[in-house]
């Protein structure tokens, strides 16, 4: 393909990411250094908003949250996910069924699911899951306490993306080739060697790929909490981006000090996307 | 006999002997017994983690169905006469129906011009062998993962400055644009797999390049399109940040709906709340059961190969 066919080909793809993706993202980097009241040009403040969100505790506190959130959920999915999609993987009958089934709460609007799911651990709704737990003596206070509230999160994190993870490695289990397996079984290989030292090992791209999806999407989570915890700033379940709504368009109106936390989030974000970027570019050059 | 088993190799070469035959035939059936019992016992785990998975949405259609007095009982009520006024509440006593038109034009419209403005892209990104495709590769993949809110706090600003705020059209701009890289990632993965010979073999035969892509290319695609169509339609339909920030009456799309009836905290929404949430959940699940095996070769091929 010539350079000109390649330009009519993505001309309106280009100009729609440029115009509609990168002008607003340089909008927030401007923003970021400006104090901008909504409705009214920004005016230059320095690293005044960087000042402030680094001496802001809330700020502190959300960062903690989102980072916590993200190491322990993405580790819980990936196990999760692998486990159900071993056992998906060994039986036949009815494995489809399952998997559509289990793609429920995915597919769902997270705004819907988090709804339904927080249903379960509320008292109104005759909170299933505290009179499974009051049988063993145990009362807690989903909504109301900090500690139970995040784990609350958490849960609905697992319940709503785990049939990502096991949707992506059942389709790399599906497709493993027999050749390695038939030789490690007939060299004696047990089946946690054989996961360890071939399954594994073949898998690495799809789980570092959801790894990547989990940690991108952890670090973003916004949705479940405005709808499990929207008083999420006093029950500890603030996350960055929670923070920058509340910040932008909640309770008050700075876009210069939103904007500033979206760009740390991205430099973030940047910094655990290099190893991912730089497979890409190899990839895109060999293909 | 003895010689035989005192040296297998013998035996190998003189064929099975009787004896190890039946321990054979014996370890075979142990190892099918236990095979079968693994796999009954792996069905039972993974019916009970469908079962688990889905009780949300089952205690939303009791909560549903259930006379207000049973429906927020502590501890709850199991028995009771089904009834299904809080659909015809919801139906006629809010804008569930006018909202749930406005998200489907929103979604429909998504889908069209990501297709339309994304499929000649992905196709020059696949075939195009210079070093601008792979930069803007990395430049969709660095959009994707960035905060929706960095994109979409300036839109908020523009719209409101262009008096487009809280419509249509900005909404699905913002969609398009929102998606745009994922788009591109997902249809790049599928025409990658499409020979270029085909291509060159159409323009030998007199087609122009717009003509081999339209005419050989985009008939190929037809999974690929599929996929990418299903991904978006479901992103734009559940999409809850963007439509949040830029959408108040006029334009509202169901999470805002959902979510701004869940905060109102009125006891008396709660049911038509699950009414909806069921009458939501049923066409999502279809579409996502239908639609799986697009998904499946979506996530599997397009978008791990980046």
């Amino acid at each position: 393909m010539k350079l000109k066919h390649f330009v009519a080909f993505s001309a309106p793809a280009l100009v729609l990411m440029l115009g509609l993706l990168l002008v607003p993202l340089i909008t927030t980097l401007v923003w970021s250094f400006q104090n901008v009241p909504v409705g009214q040009p920004g005016v230059f403040t320095g690293l005044a908003n960087y000042f402030e969100i680094f001496s802001s505790p809330r700020f502190g506190d959300a960062t903690k949250f989102t980072i916590g959130f993200t190491i322990v959920v993405t580790l819980a999915k990936i196990i999760a996910g692998y486990g159900i999609a071993l056992m998906l993987n060994r039986i036949k009958r009815g494995r489809m069924i399952i998997l559509g089934l289990l793609m429920a709460s995915y597919v769902v609007p997270t705004v819907i699911g988090a709804l339904n799911f927080s249903w379960l651990f509320n008292d109104i709704f005759g909170g299933v899951v505290n009179q499974g737990l009051a049988i063993i003596g145990v009362n807690i206070n989903w909504l109301t306490e900090v500690g139970p509230a995040r784990v609350l999160i958490g849960l609905h994190a697992l319940w709503h993306e785990t049939p990502f993870v096991i949707m992506v490695l059942l389709a790399g289990l599906a497709t493993l080739p027999e050749e390695p397996l038939e030789a490690a079984q007939l060299d004696g290989a047990n089946w946690w060697q054989r996961q360890r030292y071939v399954v594994i090992p073949i898998m690495a791209p799809l789980f570092s790929f959801v790894l990547l999806i989990s940690i991108m999407d952890s670090l973003k989570v916004f949705d479940s909490i405005r709808i499990i915890t929207p008083a999420a700033t006093s029950l500890g379940t603030e996350s960055l981006m929670a923070f920058v709504y509340q910040v932008a368009l909640g309770e008050s109106y700075r876009l210069g000090i939103a904007s500033a936390v979206n760009v740390l989030t991205i430099i973030l974000t940047i910094v655990l996307l290099i190893p991912f970027l730089r497979m890409t570019w190899k990839e895109a050059r060999s293909a | 006999m003895t010689t035989t088993l005192d040296s297998p190799t013998v035996n190998m070469s003189a064929g099975p002997s009787a004896p190890r035959t039946a321990e054979r035939e014996r370890t075979r059936r142990a190892k099918k017994l236990h095979d079968r019992n693994l796999t009954v016992t792996l069905g039972l785990v993974l019916t009970f983690v469908v079962v688990m998975s889905l009780s949300p949405f089952v205690w939303a259609f009791l909560t549903a169905v259930k006379p207000f007095q049973a429906a927020f009982t502590n501890p709850p009520t199991w028995i009771f006469e089904p009834q299904f006024g809080a659909f015809a509440d919801l139906w006629r006593g809010t804008q569930f129906a006018s909202v749930l038109g406005n998200t489907f034009l929103v979604a429909v419209l998504t889908v069209i011009v990501a297709l339309c403005v994304g499929a000649p892209a992905a196709y020059a990104f696949a075939r195009y062998a210079g070093v601008i495709g792979p930069i803007l590769l990395i430049l969709a993949v660095v959009l994707r993962t960035i905060p929706r809110f960095a994109i979409v706090l300036p839109f908020y600003e523009a719209s409101q400055a262009l008096g487009i705020y809280d419509t249509n059209f900005a909404l699905v701009a913002a969609l398009v644009a929102v998606n745009m890289p994922f788009t591109l990632l997902l249809l790049i993965g599928f025409f990658r797999d499409i020979p270029k010979e085909l291509d060159e073999a159409a323009m030998i035969d007199g087609c122009s390049h717009f003509g081999a892509f339209r005419r050989v290319i985009i008939p190929l695609m037809g999974p690929g399109l599929v996929t990418a169509g299903v991904f978006t339609l479901l992103v734009a339909f559940q999409e809850y940040l963007v439509a949040l920030t830029l959408t108040q009456n006029s334009a509202v799309t169901i999470p805002v709906f959902i979510a701004a009836q869940k905060g109102a905290d009125d006891v008396s929404t709660y049911q038509t709340l699950a009414a909806a949430s069921i009458l939501l959940v049923i066409p999502v699940v279809f579409i996502a059961i239908f639609a799986r095996k697009y998904l499946v070769a979506g996530l599997g091929g397009g978008a791990v190969k980046g």
